[in-house]
């Protein structure tokens, strides 16, 4: 599948689930008018409510980077990435302001949600550095963390093969660098 | 309930049937009735002259075609019925089209139904008054671009392009402090702090 008809599906997709779930809520406004129910209840639907606006806005986010990946920059992704994956961590970010080429958005964004995944799932960390700058012409993205370490490109199963996979396409670099004291992943697109 | 011989009545235009059963339901407990649905531009136009509607409540996207035509085409045609142009769009630039075309209202899809129902209300009281959440930071954005000089605008649109500020300033043929100075010059009209702000800035504006 081309990249263009794999962007129209996915778009195609979010946008059925992003109607569905405006549907949804349109059904618990008509709940909530409904003069029955009890105070308690209305609270509770309201709460759902809130919960679906949330879902209707990160759907919809993610529809405007298919639609057009450069109106919603990187740096501004990875905010978001590393909030919405390891926001219960204690995190710096050092993110910096230049500007990164639209062939790169996709494979970077895949790329970090899965590094920010492995530190949160399998790392065990408490604390964790997120530092994207431009060198050269080129995006430089580190994540480091202070977790249990032991990160092999041998022995991991998917995940750090299909960053390599995606450094590679792109003539980058990525380097491991990991101990007991935690592990600091280096990718230069 | 009041005579509803004498309640406005609505046409809906969206492709989702889920939504227009949303809405249907709402316009009844408000007293308005649902005339007539349309899932589809061509749909919409007959129906439209078929119902001959007080209002029409429309999505942007149509599967064969735009929201904004429709509005046009209907409000070149009548110039009191209500127009509310329902999005999923959260983009200033959509906003204004829609004022632009004709619309008398503009709701967001994730807006609870009952600001769906008082826009409505509003556009059937003042069909060529325009409501709509956010209307005023919108014009405030499009009037603040407005004010960039030519020069400005292609600075603007280089700052968007891949490369170093120096880089940039030798393809429009002037030095980096020039560009810079320009560059300042634009994020103080844009009320911004950086490139990146000041390209979403352009962007929902509609100028690059």
């Amino acid at each position: 599948m081309s990249d263009a008809a794999r962007v129209e599906l996915a778009r195609d997709i979010h946008d059925g689930i992003a109607q569905d779930l405006v549907a949804l809520g349109y059904e618990l406004d008509l709940l909530l008018g409904a003069s029955a129910s009890t105070v308690e209840t209305r609270r509770e639907i309201r709460a759902v409510r809130f919960q679906i606006d949330d879902l209707i806005s990160k759907v919809r986010r993610e529809m405007y980077l298919l639609r057009d990946p450069a109106i919603t920059t990187f740096q501004e992704t990875l905010t978001q990435l590393v909030d919405e994956i390891c926001g219960d961590l204690q995190v710096n970010k050092f993110i910096s302001d230049f500007s990164i080429p639209n062939l790169y958005h996709a494979d970077l964004k895949a790329i970090a949600t899965e590094l920010l995944r492995n530190v949160k799932a399998h790392a065990r960390a408490s604390h964790i550095e997120v530092l994207l700058k431009g060198v050269e012409n080129r995006t430089y993205l580190e994540v480091s963390d202070n977790g249990s370490g032991g990160v092999r490109m041998e022995t991991s199963r998917f995940g750090l093969k299909g960053i390599k996979e995606r450094v590679d396409s792109h003539n980058g670099q990525l380097e491991i660098i990991t101990s007991e004291s935690g592990t600091r992943i280096k990718v230069v697109l | 309930m009041k005579d509803l011989a004498s309640a406005p009545r609505i046409l809906i235009i969206d492709d989702h049937s889920a939504i227009r059963v949303g809405i249907s339901s709402a316009l009844e407990k408000a007293e308005m009735v649902c005339c007539g649905e349309a899932a589809s531009k061509s749909e919409a136009i007959a129906q439209l002259a078929h119902t001959n509607p007080d209002a029409i409540v429309v999505d942007l996207h149509l599967p064969d075609g735009n929201g904004l035509d429709l509005i046009r085409w209907a409000r070149k045609n009548s110039s009191t019925i209500a127009i509310v142009m329902l999005t999923m769009s959260d983009n200033d630039r959509d906003l204004i089209a829609a004022m632009e075309a004709g619309a008398s209202g503009y709701v967001q899809k994730s807006a609870p139904l009952s600001e769906l129902i008082s826009v409505l209300k509003r556009a059937l009281l003042a069909p060529t008054s325009f409501t709509a959440t956010g209307i005023v930071p919108a014009l405030k954005k499009v009037t603040s671009v407005k004010s960039l000089t030519q020069r400005e605008l292609e600075v603007l649109r280089a700052l968007t392009c891949v490369g170093d500020l120096k880089k940039l300033a030798a393809d429009l043929h002037i030095s980096e402090s020039t560009f810079k100075a320009h560059a300042s010059s634009i994020y103080r009209k844009l009320g911004v702090v950086n490139r990146i702000s000041a390209i979403k800035v352009a962007n929902e504006a509609g100028i690059i």
